[in-house]
């Protein structure tokens, strides 16, 4: 049988829930958090972090750290939103 | 068997019979006497009308069927065709139900089956979180125990800076806190709660949360250079991270430090969703 499930995608955090048995349940995450920060890292190793252990390096990578693009989502690429975001990112590396 | 014996046998029946043969002809000349019956009579009979409907049963000739002609060979008439019809009606509803009962069969078997996953991905999750369950109350009340802990290690650290004359006349009281912290430190240790290494270990964010940076050429890049609140794990899982401070090139420290500023991390990570 098909669940359903919800997503809140935040600018600061997102979290995931199921319908089970007709109540809303949570879905944990890996570290057990219920929810889980909206940063994406990469690393010099090419590997990819999300949530909680990318915003723990965000201070040592931030030039590879996103955070709250859900503001750019919907955007397009000339608009002021973008262009400040890529001008922060070009100050950073 | 003696052939000689067979044809004494026979002579005998054959004699027999001669016999009855005479005296049934005797017989029928005294009964010709009696009924006065001579060359000259003349027998009629008289034909009446024939009844095919009253014929007794077992003058009707035999039907198809008993003989084992097919039936739908025989040339069809009214009759044959209004008892097949309504035969042929049944047997389709019956084939009607047939599929239908077919197809309910097949729904049932899709809603077994689905029910039977569901209740094995539902035995394993419950098996799992039952599992998990027992760990994760224990982190949650070893993490409420961390910062008692941690205000202990200050108290602890703090007596360094007292001078000795201060210290002395604080040394049975001072021992009996050393004690206090080592017994709850083993007491964290029997739940299962080990501190995390920090200091000179690469920086790892599975285990180590970086709130700043350092400049220095002692050590290697991304390297743990202080520990400014010790981390806690019980075997993988991380109940606290360290919070740590990494070591940088002179480069990757100007960039982060421009981040810093440019960025507003925190300010962004302490927003509401």
């Amino acid at each position: 049988m098909s669940k359903v499930i919800g997503i809140d995608l935040g600018t600061t955090n997102c979290c995931i829930s199921v319908l089970e048995g007709g109540a809303v349940q949570i879905i944990s995450n890996k570290e057990g958090g219920r929810t889980t920060p909206s940063v994406v890292g990469f690393t010099e190793k090419d590997e990819r972090l999300v949530g909680q252990i990318a915003k723990r390096q965000a201070v040592t990578n931030a030039a590879n750290t996103l955070y709250a693009v859900k503001r750019l989502i919907g955007r397009k690429y000339d608009s002021p939103e973008v262009e400040k975001m890529r001008q922060t990112r070009r100050k950073t590396k | 068997m003696n052939p000689n014996q067979d044809s004494e046998n026979m002579k005998e029946f054959e004699f027999e019979d001669s016999l009855s043969i005479d005296d049934f002809i005797k017989q029928l000349e005294a009964k010709e006497k009696d009924l006065d019956i001579s060359s000259e009579l003349v027998i009629e009979i008289e034909e009446s009308e024939f009844d095919d409907k009253n014929i007794t049963e077992f003058l009707k000739p035999e039907s198809p069927i008993e003989n084992g002609q097919n039936p739908l060979l025989v040339s069809p008439n009214d009759e044959f065709l209004d008892k097949t019809e309504p035969l042929k009606n049944k047997i389709s509803n019956l084939q009607d139900q047939i599929s239908k009962m077919e197809t309910q069969r097949v729904e049932l078997f899709e809603i077994s089956r689905r029910r039977q996953t569901d209740f094995d991905d539902y035995k394993n999750r419950t098996e799992r979180e039952r599992s998990e369950t027992f760990r994760k109350q224990l982190g949650n009340l070893a993490e409420k125990m961390l910062p008692v802990l941690d205000n202990l290690n200050r108290a602890l650290d703090s007596a360094a800076h007292f001078s000795d004359e201060n210290l002395q006349d604080f040394q049975h009281f001072f021992d009996g806190i050393v004690l206090v912290n080592q017994q709850l430190n083993e007491v964290l240790t029997g739940m299962g709660v080990q501190p995390i290494a920090s200091v000179g270990e690469p920086f790892d964010p599975y285990f180590h949360e970086a709130v700043a940076t350092e400049e220095t050429a002692d050590v290697p890049p991304h390297t743990i250079t202080a520990e400014l609140l010790r981390g806690y794990r019980i075997d993988d899982k991380v109940i606290r991270p360290s919070m740590v401070k990494v070591s940088a090139s002179i480069k990757s420290k100007a960039a982060d430090d421009s981040a810093d500023t440019d960025l507003d991390l925190f300010e962004v990570f302490s927003e509401e969703k």
